[in-house]
């Protein structure tokens, strides 16, 4: 492998812009991957159309792209490369590129050189071709063309001698001198009224257009007043502005201790109402509690009353008479009042803990006759309000 | 900097150009795979085919050396080309080939000479290095094959050693036996140039990946690039270091020695395949691959001092500003610019052949010199003097054109003389000795050598002469291979060696001050200033007093001190930017007190500022110039109550002699004080000075010498070795106890016999 060789392809690799740096080891020991990728490059560089076999994977591969490359070169470039060489990928293979790479470089430099001294000769050669094509095909429109004018002539002198005769008679017929000069005064006259027509009408247009500028300068000059009176108008501040923008001052802190008393009143409803709901939740639980106790008395007594009614029979074992009368004939009288429901008292007791039995018992108890109802309110937490009533009662109902 | 491109336009190669090279400075050879070596001159810009070579020989490299490159002598000795083909040729002056030597296996990629021109080296595509003699026999191969093609040789600042590639890595490999290669990974690609420089010892490599990297001698990075968009394919240092050029495909690009790109054009060449630079480092040449060869020269160099700045704008002229004024003067030279030096009021500019010393104040009418040689290395200016360095000599001048004298040395090679390594002060010059590298010349102006060559106990690196105080006050200062600066006295005062103490370690860079005694250098990453260098000699322990260390993060890494004018040090950072950092004024306006012994002013403009640095200098200043009074006063404002309680010692003593001898000793001059004594004839007292210092053997011999007083010596001795417990083991001592006799009532007696006669003189 030569130094030399190789310093002068990766410079004119370089001048060429290959896109990857050719170190000096490159080569050193076979490369293979390297030189395809420039064998195909250069290739392409040859003609950005060239069909090659880019795949060097597979041996097959390999031959087929050097082959290809070789023929190419050989056909397109008239350069001899050795494929063996080139597949071996190594310092002689550098050799063979050289001869590509070194045709590509010449040509730069040849052109780089031409280029410098003068900018016009050396682009003249792309353009004298396309100028060539333009002449060719104005000569074939030409030829074309001169066939054609060809045959019309030919159509045209055919006709000759039938428009012979006719062309004889016209020239050898005079015209009167006289019919000739009327006819062009006629035409004269024609153009001479064609001519007035057109000039009226051209001042007319003059006219509407003075007319139309006096209107538009009118329009403009409204414009500008309006403008201006809108301009004042805008400046102007109406009377009594200033006051209504005090009033508007003061409305709006009106506004804002309305909206604060609004909301403080609100505010103590809503707490109003709360408090109302605590009492009556209050009173409803002590309600609950003063007819619970109720009925644990009405069944104390009916008990009682029970065992007095069956002592009565046998044995007279008994304590205070009394009182217990006097609960037996309360409870009586009450019995008395709701009649049938006793039984339905009976059964509520098992079911004393259920709040919906409550709710039921309350109800009932709402259901009562009023005077029992506004007796219990009025007596408040006082449980004497039982023994008043039943104080009352024995004077009330005389047995 | 920039670069002024031109292509010659007539004759161009037929194929690729390959190499290109110098001749002289006028003189470019080229060739190429069109196997013809031309010959381009630049001044009359036409092109000659020297010779067309056989078809067989593909030149890859071609180095011309010459050993004397002149304007009008046609130096070349001989050229190397190495092909393709595995040979080497060597031509003469004509062209012909003079030998062929079948070399390698493979192409020969490198062929290039010793910096010497005894050998030259050639490497190939076998992975070889080859080293042959200057008739074309092979000497040694350093470099056995290893199967990896080295594609960029090249030699070290000494021919000893050479830096070669070897795929991503770079060896450095010494000719020396024993000596372990330097091997390390350099580039992420493969490395296709690499360029070691001759003063400096920077190298620099470009290769494959895109960048370029600059690396010192001992291959730790110095700089790496941004990404190029192709590989790098050439590389080469200017002569004198400050800068390189990079080549890659359609790019040249001009860096400073930092590496910081200064320049870069994009001209339409192709890959540049070799670049040269001229041997006055103002053109450079470059071989393209699109067949032509590119001519390039230097401009926009610049240079300023003060408000002044000259800078060359084209070829031949250059423009000189003043920032004060805003006023510009152009200045059109017959020929090309070579060099440009601005300074102490000065602009001297170097053509091809002569030499123009502008005076400021009268910029249009220069004094013109014609140089001897026609080939400047260097221009270095000092306040009334200049010198050229010239190809084979060193030239003092004087400002209107006068030659004073050419200081010689035997191992002077001026080719390599590094800028940083010779100095030039008001009244004498300091080089350090190329063959030696712990060895400094010193010579007055008018060439004598002063004194006996300084030696140091390592290699030196940079040096520089202080600018201020008078001709005895003069300080070299130097910076040694471990970075440890130290100064020392240029001038040995009578029977008295020369003085030399270190100052600081770390040190980077330093810079005398342009008109006093004043160093700035850079320790570590922070500015120090030494007020007054001089206080090492007399009181170590106010140095540090004397110090001041500015820190600043704005100086970056890797800072250096540039310039120090008036009152202002430039600090040049790493990335090339340059830095101003200001100094206080006052130390001036000391300074200028001192130099005029206006020592009232002093006290009174330290009263004022009320710093400790200052008033460390005037306390040694102050006993420098013997005031007693100033000197008491500076000591008390920086505590120093033992130097105070001595100076009133000192005030109390009424011999004036005494007085100024004390002074001496205080000042740690004990070698003055002594001489003062003895020349007022107060040998006693010099004797017991000495006793005091503990200076024996000297106290013997003058009191041999005046044949006075050895007993006293003697008992003195004998005391303290008594104290000391020792035996005495001094032969003299030994020797003139056995002779004299010691009677030490009799001594006693005898000194008091002297102070008596002391206070009676007074």
């Amino acid at each position: 492998m030569s130094y030399r060789d190789l310093r002068n392809f990766t410079e004119m690799m370089r001048a060429l812009g290959y896109n990857r740096l050719i170190s000096m080891e490159n080569f050193r020991t076979p490369n293979f991957t390297l030189t395809a990728d420039i064998l195909v490059w250069l290739v392409k560089r040859f003609d950005p159309d060239a069909d090659i076999h880019d795949l060097y994977m597979t041996e097959e591969d390999r031959v087929l792209l050097v082959r290809s490359a070789a023929e190419f070169m050989a056909l397109k470039g008239n350069v001899m490369l050795n494929t063996k060489r080139i597949y071996q990928a190594d310092g002689y293979a550098v050799r063979e590129l050289l001869k590509i790479a070194g045709l590509l470089y010449e040509a730069l430099r040849a052109h780089g050189n031409d280029v410098a001294p003068s900018w016009g000769t050396p682009s003249g050669t792309s353009i004298d071709v396309t100028s060539y094509i333009q002449d060719l095909r104005l000569s074939r429109e030409l030829a074309s063309q001169v066939t054609s004018k060809g045959a019309v002539i030919y159509d045209l002198l055919a006709k000759e001698i039938e428009m012979r005769e006719a062309r004889n008679s016209s020239i050898n017929n005079l015209l009167e001198m006289s019919k000739v000069e009327i006819a062009i005064k006629e035409a004269i006259t024609f153009s001479k009224e064609s001519i007035q027509n057109t000039k009226s009408l051209i001042e007319n247009v003059a006219i509407t257009e003075n007319s139309l500028d006096a209107k538009i300068e009118k329009k403009q000059s409204e414009l500008e007043r309006n403008q201006k009176r809108l301009q004042t108008l805008k400046k102007v501040r109406p009377a009594f502005l200033e006051e209504f923008e005090k009033l508007e001052v003061e409305l709006q802190g009106l506004y804002q201790e309305y909206i604060t008393r609004t909301r403080c009143i609100a505010y103590l409803e809503q707490q109003q109402e709360e408090a109302q709901v605590a009492e009556q939740e209050r009173m409803q639980k002590r309600q609950k509690e003063t007819r619970k106790l109720m009925e644990e008395l009405q069944m104390e007594d009916a008990r009682r009353l029970m065992e007095s009614e069956m002592g009565m029979g046998d044995t007279p074992v008994l304590m205070s008479s009394k009182p217990t009368r006097r609960l037996r004939t309360a409870t009586a009288s009450k019995m008395r009042l709701t009649t049938g429901r006793g039984r339905v008292y009976g059964s509520m007791t098992a079911a004393d803990d259920d709040e919906n039995s409550y709710d039921s018992d309350s109800d009932l108890l709402l259901d009562e006759d009023d005077d029992g109802n506004s007796e219990f309110l009025g007596s408040g937490d006082d449980m004497e309000g039982l023994p008043l009533e039943s104080k009352s009662e024995p004077s009330d109902d005389d047995f | 900097m920039q670069l002024k491109l031109s292509f010659p336009k007539d004759a161009e190669h037929q194929d690729t150009v390959s190499c290109v090279s110098w001749n002289n400075t006028e003189e470019v050879f080229s060739c190429g795979d069109d196997h013809v070596l031309k010959k381009w001159n630049l001044l009359t810009t036409d092109s000659q085919k020297i010779c067309e070579f056989p078809e067989e020989l593909n030149p890859l490299d071609f180095h011309c050396f010459s050993r004397n490159i002149g304007i009008r002598k046609t130096g070349q000795d001989q050229m190397l080309i190495a092909s393709s083909d595995g040979k080497f040729h060597l031509l003469g002056k004509s062209g012909r080939i003079e030998k062929t030597v079948e070399a390698h296996k493979g192409a020969v990629l490198v062929g290039q000479w010793a910096p010497d021109g005894a050998s030259f080296l050639t490497a190939g595509e076998d992975g070889q290095v080859k080293i042959w003699s200057r008739s074309g026999m092979l000497r040694t191969v350093p470099v056995h094959a290893s199967g990896v093609p080295i594609y960029c040789a090249c030699w070290g600042p000494d021919s000893n050693n050479f830096l070669y590639t070897q795929g991503k890595h770079l060896v450095i490999k010494s000719l020396l036996p024993n000596v372990k290669p330097n091997r390390w990974r350099a580039h992420e690609g493969l490395i296709l140039k690499v360029a070691w420089e001759q003063i400096n010892g920077r190298i620099v490599s470009g290769g494959e990946d895109g960048r370029y990297k600059v690396w010192d001698s001992y291959g730790s990075l110095v700089f790496n690039s941004m990404l190029h968009e192709h590989p790098i394919t050439s590389i080469a240092w200017s002569p004198n270091g400050e800068m390189f050029a990079v080549g890659s495909f359609n790019t040249l690009r001009l860096c400073d020695k930092s590496g910081w790109s200064q320049y870069l054009d994009k001209p339409d060449t192709g890959s540049l395949y070799s670049i040269a630079w001229s041997a006055d480092g103002t053109q450079l040449a470059a071989a393209c691959a699109n067949r032509k060869v590119l001519l390039a020269h230097v401009i926009g160099r610049r240079v300023e001092w003060g408000p002044l700045e000259a800078t060359t704008t084209r070829r031949k002229t250059v423009v000189m500003s003043n920032a004060v004024h805003s006023g510009s003067d152009t200045l059109e030279f017959p020929e090309r610019v070579i060099h440009l030096a601005l300074a102490y009021k000065h602009l001297v500019v170097v053509t091809t052949t002569q030499c123009y010393v502008h005076n400021i104040n009268n910029i249009n009418t220069p004094v013109i010199i014609d140089l001897r040689e026609g080939s400047v290395y260097m221009v270095l200016l000092a306040e009334k003097h200049m010198i050229l360095v010239e190809r084979s000599s060193i030239g003092v001048y004087s400002y209107d054109g006068r030659l004073i004298s050419s200081p010689k040395w035997p191992s002077l090679n001026t080719a390599t003389l590094n800028p940083s390594q010779i100095s030039l002060g008001p009244d004498c010059i300091a080089a350090r000795d190329q063959a030696d590298e712990k060895v400094i010349q010193i010579f007055d102006i008018n060439g004598k050598e002063i004194g006996t060559p300084l030696s140091h106990t390592t290699q030196i690196g940079e040096i520089g002469l202080s600018n201020g105080g008078s001709a005895f006050e003069r300080l070299l200062a130097f910076v040694d291979r471990t970075r440890d600066l130290y100064i020392a006295t240029v001038h040995p005062r009578p029977s008295t060696s020369r003085k030399i103490d270190k100052l600081g370690s770390v040190v980077q860079s330093f810079k005398w001050n342009s008109h006093l005694n004043i160093i700035a250098a850079i320790q570590d990453t922070s500015l120090t200033l030494w007020y007054y260098p001089f206080i090492i000699f007399v009181d170590k322990k106010l140095l540090r007093r004397t110090a001041v260390i500015k820190e600043s993060s704005e100086f970056g890494h890797r800072p250096q001190v540039t310039t120090y004018v008036g009152n202002h040090v430039g600090i040049r950072r790493s990335d090339g930017a340059l830095i101003n950092s200001g100094v206080s004024p006052y130390l001036a306006i000391l300074h200028g007190y001192s130099m005029s012994g206006s020592w009232k002013d002093a006290l009174r403009l330290c009263r004022m500022v009320k710093d400790e640095a200052l008033w460390a200098c005037l306390a040694v200043m102050a006993t420098q110039g013997k005031e007693i009074d100033t000197a008491e006063s500076a000591y008390a404002a920086i505590n120093q109550f033992d130097k105070v309680l001595y100076l009133q010692h000192i005030r109390e003593i009424k011999l004036k002699p005494v007085q100024m001898a004390e002074m001496s000793l205080l000042g740690g001059n004990v070698q003055e004080a002594e001489a003062l004594l003895l020349q007022n004839g107060m040998i006693f007292r010099a004797i017991m000075t000495n006793i005091s210092t503990h200076n024996w053997e000297r106290a013997l011999e003058i009191a041999t010498r005046n044949r006075t007083h050895i007993d006293t010596v003697l008992l003195y001795r004998q005391r303290f070795m008594d104290r000391l417990g020792k035996q005495e083991a001094n032969e003299k001592f030994n020797m003139l106890r056995s002779n004299v006799e010691i009677n030490e009532e009799q001594i006693d007696v005898k000194v008091q016999y002297e102070l008596e006669k002391e206070k009676d003189r007074s």
